[in-house]
């Protein structure tokens, strides 16, 4: 195995960045917790395999969302671990493709939890590839290798998930008063 | 004049400049400052998301608990004398030990990739997607019968244990022909087993090695090791981020199906 002390410095050192991801995919603060400690072993045990000088926020991404995917599935398997109505989050009425004249005063209605949360609505690619983009800011030739598609599907994910999210926060913001409901 | 696609929306957004059209179009600016204010939003959302001291004491705690690698066993005498005769020819082992790596190395490197390894990593990350619907049973012969309707023969199943647990199976294209795939969970990492109608040869899967009573094939592309055997006509590739050995365990715990 490799060397304790070149792990810590190399890989925990972005403890925050995967566990912001894993909140991300996850939602709840348990499954992120249990998320990152999965992600983190597997890490270790393939540290060997981690060439220096590469990316390794973006090796660890890698890891985790391949983690998740395996989660899900034992999740499909074993059926669901939490209650439904808290897994399915029904979709919003489809809005009226407009363009937001006063987005950023909108925006800044909502608090942190509730774009979370709306970027927890997305489909789970659309999310992931979102999250890597804008969150974490990776190129989108890294986000094609972290979720091992092409970079053209990169950028109509991310257009894609970008447009899905604003339908989603335009739904909450009319729902709780922020703007007038367009007809 | 044209507006923004969203492809070019997305790289404005991402930082690169935006072409004249959009200095004198509303609508675009308008999409744009849309765009950035959702990306800005995001961020400051994720902004103060961190890992707390409890996590954090918890992961260094799972390297702290790790086994470091294990100290070489001690030899015995004889062993010693024979690494002190060793050591002494060392430089000359040395440089014919580059000669034998190298030579094969370049000709190895200089030769394309074969298609074969790409399309096999390909299946194996088919099977990891979440999208993919797999057959699950917890009997192997069940997923097996299953292969069967779908492919026409009824192939060998993974004998499983240490750990080891079949997933499910499901049915891929490999050279646009169907082939069967058995997913294996073990405990470094999810395996592949597909099963193909081709001989090991005409995969072009690389060297030949021993392991047990068979033999079998290995290759790699990307991070993923692939370990191919030929049984009863078919040939079985194990494909995972894990060694060749491990692989080839795998396959040689393969037994033939029960026929139904």
């Amino acid at each position: 195995m490799a060397d304790k002390s070149e792990f810590e410095t190399i890989a925990v050192v972005h403890l925050d960045a995967v566990y912001r991801a894993a909140v991300a995919l996850c939602g709840r603060q348990e499954d992120a917790r249990d998320l990152v400690q999965a992600t983190y072993l597997k890490a270790l045990e393939r540290f060997d395999s981690f060439r220096p000088g590469t990316n390794c926020r973006a090796w660890l991404m890698r890891i985790l969302r391949n983690t998740w995917i395996d989660e899900i599935r034992h999740r499909k398997v074993a059926g669901p671990a939490v209650p439904l109505a808290e897994e399915l989050v029904p979709d919003p009425p489809h809005a009226q493709e407009a363009v937001w004249s006063d987005a950023d005063d909108i925006l800044n209605n909502f608090g942190d939890q509730d774009v979370i949360r709306a970027l927890r609505e997305l489909p789970e690619q659309l999310r992931v590839t979102l999250f890597l983009v804008d969150v974490e800011q990776f190129s989108q030739e890294e986000v094609a290798e972290i979720t091992d598609v092409a970079v053209g599907t990169v950028k109509s994910r991310t257009s894609r998930a970008r447009a899905m999210l604003k339908q989603r926060l335009l739904a909450h913001a009319r729902d709780l008063g922020f703007m007038r409901r367009q007809l | 004049m044209t507006h923004l696609n969203d492809e070019q929306l997305e790289l404005i957004v991402q930082g690169q400049a935006p072409p004249p059209h959009v200095v004198g179009c509303e609508h675009c600016q308008a999409r744009l400052a849309e765009s950035r204010a959702v990306r800005s939003r995001l961020q400051s959302a994720f902004s103060s998301i961190r890992a707390d001291a409890g996590l954090a004491a918890s992961v260094r705690q799972l390297v702290d608990d790790r086994p470091a690698r294990p100290a070489p066993a001690q030899h015995p005498r004889e062993w010693r004398a024979g690494r002190r005769l060793v050591r002494s020819l060392w430089p000359a082992m040395a440089a014919a030990a580059v000669l034998v790596i190298a030579i094969p190395l370049g000709l190895y490197l200089a030769e394309p990739k074969p298609a074969a390894a790409a399309e096999l990593y390909e299946l194996h990350q088919h099977a990891l997607s979440p999208e993919t619907d797999l057959y699950v049973h917890a009997d192997p012969q069940e997923l097996a019968t299953q292969l069967e309707q779908k492919l026409g023969f009824r192939p060998a199943v993974p004998q499983l244990g240490a750990g080891m647990s079949l997933r499910g199976c499901c049915v891929v294209h490999f050279r646009n022909k169907p082939v069967g795939s058995y997913v294996v969970d073990t405990d470094r990492g999810v395996i592949s087993v597909v099963v193909l109608t081709e001989k090991t040869d005409a995969l072009d899967l690389g060297e030949e090695f021993g392991y047990g009573d068979r033999v079998y094939r290995a290759t790699s592309f990307a991070e993923c090791n692939m370990v191919a055997v030929e049984l009863d006509g078919f040939t079985y590739c194990a494909i995972g981020e894990v060694s060749n050995e491990f692989l080839a365990d795998l396959l040689s715990r393969l037994v033939p199906s029960e026929p139904r």
